[in-house]
């Protein structure tokens, strides 16, 4: 069987942090590595053509556009936020993180959920305007 | 061992120059574990001026980073042994070498080296850090 949990060292003080300090996964197991999720669609064209780039420039915006894809994408495979084990989070101003994970709370809150996560700021992503991208591995039964 | 690539639209796969993701098979245990910074593992959110006064020294800050993680790695049976990737985000790319050193001294006792990437970022969640490293560790069965 798969399993996928959340260690906590210190139970006491889990909920000070928003995400798991690390996800433990046994069993037989399916790994997907997915490539940057942003808020462009996760199909278009390469080279990036300006037109398959047009981007709000609102930060929740662009949060919303990005965990649909996540989502669509996760989906496509039977799968939800509850595979995620781990997200490296980019953003271009790290003062728009709390932002982007209210953001990922009204997508993601209903699940109890926290993967693991590291977050840091970045100059700049391919797609111009991007202020947000996730890089994501998520887990699930080895025979879906 | 499978591995497939990811598409939720197969029709568009020639769209792109890669697949949206790539899936493994894995019968090993795996710990991903989220980015630390010099700041304890614990703390408040949003962050609190008093927990996030870090020495200026990058090999002090390196220290305090393994150190945490040489505690997750003991909660959960596992040593360095178990390490299998390190990625280091540093504030400046100079400071690089002297992060190494302290990295060696928490290996001294065994020849093995985890797979690591570094790059430099623009800044951390945590006002004063110069370093957040991730682990991914593994423990096989067999």
């Amino acid at each position: 069987m798969t399993s996928i949990e959340t260690i906590q060292l210190d139970p006491s003080k889990a909920h000070w942090l928003p995400y798991a300090p690390l996800v433990k996964v046994s069993g037989p197991t399916k790994l997907y590595f997915l490539s940057d999720i942003g808020p462009i669609p996760t199909y278009h064209r390469q080279p990036l053509s300006r037109a398959d780039a047009v981007l709000p420039d609102d930060i929740r915006e662009q949060a919303r556009m990005t965990f649909q894809n996540l989502s669509d994408l996760l989906a496509s495979h039977g799968l939800g936020w509850q595979n995620v084990v781990k997200v490296l989070e980019f953003l271009k101003d790290m003062r728009e993180a709390d932002a982007v994970h209210s953001v990922m709370g009204e997508f993601f809150g209903g699940t109890r959920w926290f993967p693991a996560n590291t977050m840091v700021q970045v100059d700049n992503f391919i797609a111009p305007g991007a202020r947000v991208q996730y890089d994501v591995i998520a887990a699930g039964p080895l025979n879906p | 061992m499978a591995i497939t690539p990811v598409h939720s639209d197969p029709a568009r796969a020639s769209e792109l120059q890669y697949p949206p993701g790539i899936s493994v098979s894995s019968t090993d245990t795996l710990f991903f574990m989220s980015g630390a910074t010099a700041i304890p593992l614990y703390h408040m959110h949003p962050h609190i001026d008093e927990e996030c006064v870090l020495p200026d020294d990058i090999g002090e800050q390196t220290r305090r980073i393994l150190v945490t993680f040489d505690e997750i790695l003991k909660f959960n049976g596992l040593g360095w042994r178990n390490v299998v990737k390190f990625t280091q985000f540093l504030t400046d790319i100079r400071e690089h070498d002297a992060i190494q050193e302290v990295i060696a001294e928490f290996f001294a006792d065994s020849d093995w080296r985890p797979a690591s990437s570094a790059v430099a970022i623009n800044s951390l969640s945590a006002p004063g850090a110069r370093l957040e490293i991730d682990v991914v560790a593994a423990k096989s069965d067999d």
